[in-house]
C-alpha cells in the first residue's frame, strides 16, 4: 500500500471544482470558437464526430439505436464481441449520447484477476439414440441432448471453438465469462443424425474428433460426405488417431521402437487422411481413452498438433497444459442437474 | 508543478465560461455519471458558442475511475485505465505520473513473484511455485517469462535435460532411463539419428520416466480409467471393437451417484484422512459450495493430526494441523498440546543421555543427546553436551 501523497487530494478537489464548473454551465472547457448558428431543429453530430482512435482504444458516443452488438461490428469488425465492451466499459447496454470506451488491446487475458481466474469447460459426447431404452453410459438420448444445449443458451453460455480455446490457453485474450467448447469422439453416425442437427439450430460450433478407421460409412458410422457436409456446418474435424489405439502404453509385446513409430503412425497417418479428404490439416488431438504420457506429447508437439486434451474431468484454466486440456465426458445417465455441474467457469483454488 | 497546470487549465476554463453564454443542460442527469454533453443542441444566440464536446466529460468519468481504482494499491485495472486518461488527456501530466509509477510498481512487484515462483519450483513446492507465477501474472501479463514456467515448467513428467560433452541418444538413455533401448524415445521425439553426437549444452525436453511406467501426468491421476482396458486394445480393431473397447471403457469409469463430495466427507467419516483429502483435489469446481470443501479440508487435517499425535509422531502431526484453519475447533491449542509433548519427549531422551553419560556409556548418551536434538533444535543443553560427547569420544578412540 503506498501512502496518500498530499498533492494527490489538492488535484483532487481541483479536479473536482473544475468538474463542478462544468457540470454547472454545461459548458465544454475549451477555447470558444464562433461556429455559424445551428438550425433550430436538433441536429445529429456529425458521423466523424461520434467517435475518436487513440492507440488500443477507441473513444464512441453511441447514437440512438446503436447497441453492443452493432458497436462491437463497427469498431471491432465482430457483432459477437460485444461482451468485450460491455466488460471493459462497466456497462450493461449502450445509451445514446453517453459516451464510452471500446477496448482494443487485449485486456482481462486469460481471464486472470487478482484473486480468480476463469475456467473453460469442454464437453466430451460419443452416441446418440432416440429412445431411453437405448441410452447408456456412452449413449445419450435427443431429449437429453436438446434439454443441455438448450440449458447452454438459458444460462448465457458462449459455446467457443478450439481454436478460441487455445488462444485463451495461451493468454493471449480472453473470452466470454461463461463460455464452453463441445466435442465429439470416434465418428459415430447417431453424432450426424441427432446431435448435429441440434447444434446447427442452436448455431453452436463443435469438434469432431475422427478415428479415421472407423469413417466407412456403415450402418452405425459416419461416412467421409458426411463429415465434410458437417464442416460447412461449424463442425470442425480434427484427430483421434486411426485405429484408436492406447497411446500410453506398449502392447503386449511391443518394443520401444515398435510403441514409438506406431505411435508416429497412428498421429501423422490420421492427419494425412483427414487431409486428403477434406483438404484440412489438424491441430488438435484427443487421446484415445484419454490415455498420453511424455513421449506421446512430446511427438504430438514434434508432429506440429497445436495441442491434445483427455478425457479428465473438470474445467480448465489459461494454465492448463496445451497438451493435456480436461475433457468432460457426458454419460447417458445424467439428468439435466448433473450435467449442470460440469459448467464451472470460475475458481480460486489456484491462487489461495 | 501540477498545481500550476491545473490552476492554468482552470483559469482557461473561466475564460471559456466568460465567453459561453449558460446553456441549459439537454442531458437529463444520469446515474452513471459523464452526460455532461448535451444529446439536442440547443440553438445559441448569437455571438456564438462551442458545439458541446461530448468526449470532454469522458476523460473526467475516466480520471475518477482510475481514481478510485487507485486506491486498492496498484493493480493492472488502475493502470490500464490511467493510459486511457492519459491518452484522452495527453495535457494532464498527473495521469502520465501515475501511468509511469504503476508501471514500474508492478513491474517489480511481478519480478518479485516471478523469483518466488522459481524459488518454489527448485524446492519442487510446485502449488506455491504457481501461485506465485500467477500473481506474477496479474501484475504484469507481458510477464514471458512467468507464462513461459506457469505452462511449462510445472510439468513434473517432463525434464529438460542439458547434453553432455559426448552423449548420443544412447548415451543419454543410459543415463536417464537406465535403458540404452530407450534412446529411440530420444532420438525419435527430437528427430535425430540413433548414433547422432550432439551438441554440447544443447537441452532436450524429455519425459522423465521413459515409457511403459505408468504416467499419471502433473497433479495425479484424477479419473483417467485407461489401464484396465489396454491389454484389450491390441486385438484387430474394426468398428465393432472400437464399440466393444470403448464400452469397456466405459464401464470402469461408472460415475455413480455420488459425487466427489459426498466420496471425500464418506472417507473422511471412515478416517482416511489423507484419502479424504486426495479426493477434495478431484472435486469439480463449482460442484460444492466453498465453506463445505473448506470444512472437510479442515476436519481430515485436523484429523489427521490428532491421529500423528496419537501415534507419538510429532512432526508430522504439525505439519497436517499447521495445514488447518487455526480457529477451526481447537486446533491452536493442540498444536500447543502437540508442540509440549515434543519438548517433554525431548527432554526424556535428554536425561536418559545424560544418565548415560554418568554411567560412562559414551555411544548411548550421544544417540539419546541426537534424538533429542531431532525433536527439539532448540534444546540448549543437549546441543552442548552432545559437542562435549562427541569431543571425549574422538579423544578416547585416540587414546585406544
Amino acid at each position: 500500500m503506498t501512502a496518500r501523497r498530499p498533492r494527490r487530494s489538492a488535484r483532487a478537489v481541483l479536479t473536482a471544482v473544475l468538474a463542478a464548473i462544468m457540470a454547472a454551465t454545461g459548458c465544454a472547457v475549451t477555447p470558444a470558437t464562433v461556429p455559424p448558428p445551428l438550425p433550430v431543429t436538433a441536429a445529429v453530430p456529425a458521423e466523424k464526430e461520434l467517435s475518436r482512435s487513440y492507440p488500443g482504444f477507441t473513444a464512441v458516443l453511441p447514437r440512438e439505436g446503436d447497441t453492443l452488438e452493432s458497436l462491437a461490428e463497427r469498431f471491432l469488425g465482430d457483432p459477437g464481441m460485444g461482451w468485450a465492451i460491455s466488460r471493459y466499459s462497466g456497462v450493461r447496454e449502450v445509451r445514446p449520447g453517453q459516451p464510452l470506451i471500446v477496448p482494443r488491446f487485449p485486456f482481462d487475458r486469460g481471464g486472470l484477476s487478482q484473486d480468480r481466474y476463469q475456467t473453460v469447460p469442454v464437453l466430451s459426447y460419443h452416441k446418440f439414440c432416440e429412445a431411453h431404452s437405448e441410452a447408456d453410459a456412452m449413449t445419450v438420448t435427443r431429449a437429453a441432448f436438446e434439454s443441455q444445449m438448450k440449458l447452454l443458451a438459458d444460462r448465457g453460455y458462449r459455446v467457443i471453438t478450439l481454436d478460441e480455446l487455445y488462444d485463451f490457453l495461451d493468454f493471449k485474450r480472453a473470452l466470454p465469462e461463461k463460455s464452453v467448447a463441445i466435442t465429439f469422439d470416434d465418428g459415430w453416425r447417431s453424432m450426424y443424425e441427432i446431435a448435429y442437427p441440434i447444434l446447427r439450430r442452436y448455431g453452436y460450433p463443435a469438434t469432431l474428433f475422427v478415428s479415421t478407421e472407423m469413417i466407412t460409412g456403415s450402418r452405425k458410422t459416419l461416412s467421409w460426405d458426411m463429415v465434410r457436409e458437417m464442416m460447412t456446418g461449424g463442425i470442425a474435424v480434427e484427430s483421434h488417431t486411426v485405429a484408436h489405439r492406447n497411446l500410453e502404453e506398449l502392447k503386449d509385446g511391443e518394443t520401444i521402437g515398435e510403441y514409438i513409430a506406431d505411435m508416429e503412425r497412428e498421429l501423422s497417418q490420421s492427419a494425412k487422411i483427414i487431409r486428403e479428404q477434406t483438404g484440412y490439416t489438424v491441430k488438435y488431438l484427443a487421446y484415445p481413452y484419454g490415455a498420453t504420457n511424455s513421449a506421446a506429447i512430446l511427438l504430438a508437439a514434434r508432429l506440429g498438433y497445436r495441442g491434445a486434451l483427455t478425457v479428465k474431468r473438470g474445467p480448465n484454466p489459461f494454465f492448463a497444459h496445451n497438451f493435456r486440456v480436461n475433457r468432460s465426458m457426458i454419460f447417458g445417465e445424467y439428468d439435466l442437474a448433473r450435467f449442470g455441474k460440469n459448467l464451472a467457469t470460475s475458481s480460486r483454488k489456484a491462487l489461495r | 508543478m501540477s498545481r500550476r497546470i491545473t490552476l492554468a487549465f482552470l483559469l482557461a476554463a473561466a475564460a471559456a465560461h466568460a465567453g459561453c453564454a449558460s446553456i441549459p443542460s439537454g442531458a437529463p442527469g444520469s446515474s452513471g455519471g459523464g452526460t455532461v454533453a448535451a444529446e439536442v443542441p440547443v440553438p445559441a444566440p448569437e455571438g456564438a458558442i462551442a458545439p458541446p464536446d461530448p468526449f470532454a466529460a469522458l476523460a473526467e468519468q475516466q480520471r475518477r475511475e482510475a481514481a478510485a481504482l487507485s486506491k486498492g494499491g496498484p493493480s493492472r485495472k488502475a493502470l490500464e485505465k490511467w493510459r486511457v486518461v492519459a491518452a484522452l488527456a495527453p495535457d494532464d501530466a498527473g495521469a502520465g505520473r501515475e501511468v509511469a509509477a504503476l508501471e514500474k510498481a508492478l513491474r517489480e512487484s511481478a519480478d518479485s513473484h516471478f523469483h518466488r515462483g522459481q524459488a518454489y519450483l527448485r524446492e519442487k513446492k510446485v502449488k506455491a511455485a504457481r501461485r506465485e507465477l500467477l500473481l506474477a501474472l496479474t501484475k504484469n501479463p507481458d510477464h514471458r517469462e512467468a507464462l513461459t514456467l506457469l505452462k511449462e515448467g510445472l510439468d513434473e513428467e517432463m525434464i529438460v535435460y542439458t547434453v553432455e560433452e559426448g552423449d548420443t541418444p544412447g548415451i543419454i538413455a543410459e543415463k536417464l532411463y537406465g535403458n540404452s533401448e530407450a534412446l529411440v524415445i530420444i532420438a525419435r521425439l527430437h528427430e535425430l539419428k540413433e548414433g547422432e553426437e550432439l551438441e554440447e549444452g544443447r537441452t532436450l525436453r524429455l519425459p522423465l520416466h521413459g515409457v511403459g511406467a505408468r504416467d499419471p501426468g502433473p497433479g495425479g491421476e484424477g479419473k483417467e480409467q485407461a489401464a484396465a482396458v489396454a491389454p484389450a486394445a491390441h486385438k484387430e480393431l474394426n468398428v465393432a471393437a472400437v464399440a466393444e473397447i470403448a464400452e469397456a471403457y466405459l464401464e470402469e469409469s461408472e460415475p455413480g451417484p455420488q459425487t466427489e463430495t459426498v466420496m471425500a466427507r464418506a472417507y473422511l467419516e471412515a478416517g482416511s484422512f489423507e484419502k479424504a483429502l486426495d479426493t477434495v483435489e478431484t472435486i469439480p469446481a463449482g460442484e460444492s459450495p466453498e465453506e463445505e470443501i473448506l470444512e472437510i479440508v479442515n476436519a481430515s487435517y485436523y484429523g489427521l493430526g490428532k491421529k500423528l499425535y496419537g501415534e507419538k509422531r510429532y512432526g508430522e502431526a504439525l505439519t497436517a494441523l499447521g495445514e488447518a484453519d487455526p480457529d477451526y475447533r481447537d486446533t491452536a491449542s493442540l498444536i500447543a498440546a502437540v508442540e509440549k509433548a515434543r519438548r517433554d519427549e525431548a527432554e526424556t531422551h535428554y536425561l536418559a543421555g545424560v544418565r548415560f553419560f554418568i554411567d560412562e556409556k559414551l555411544a548411548e548418551a550421544i544417540a539419546e543427546w541426537e534424538k533429542t536434538l531431532a525433536l527439539d533444535p532448540g534444546h540448549s543443553k543437549a546441543g552442548k553436551d552432545l559437542k562435549k560427547a562427541r569431543t571425549l569420544s574422538e579423544e578416547l578412540k585416540k587414546i585406544r
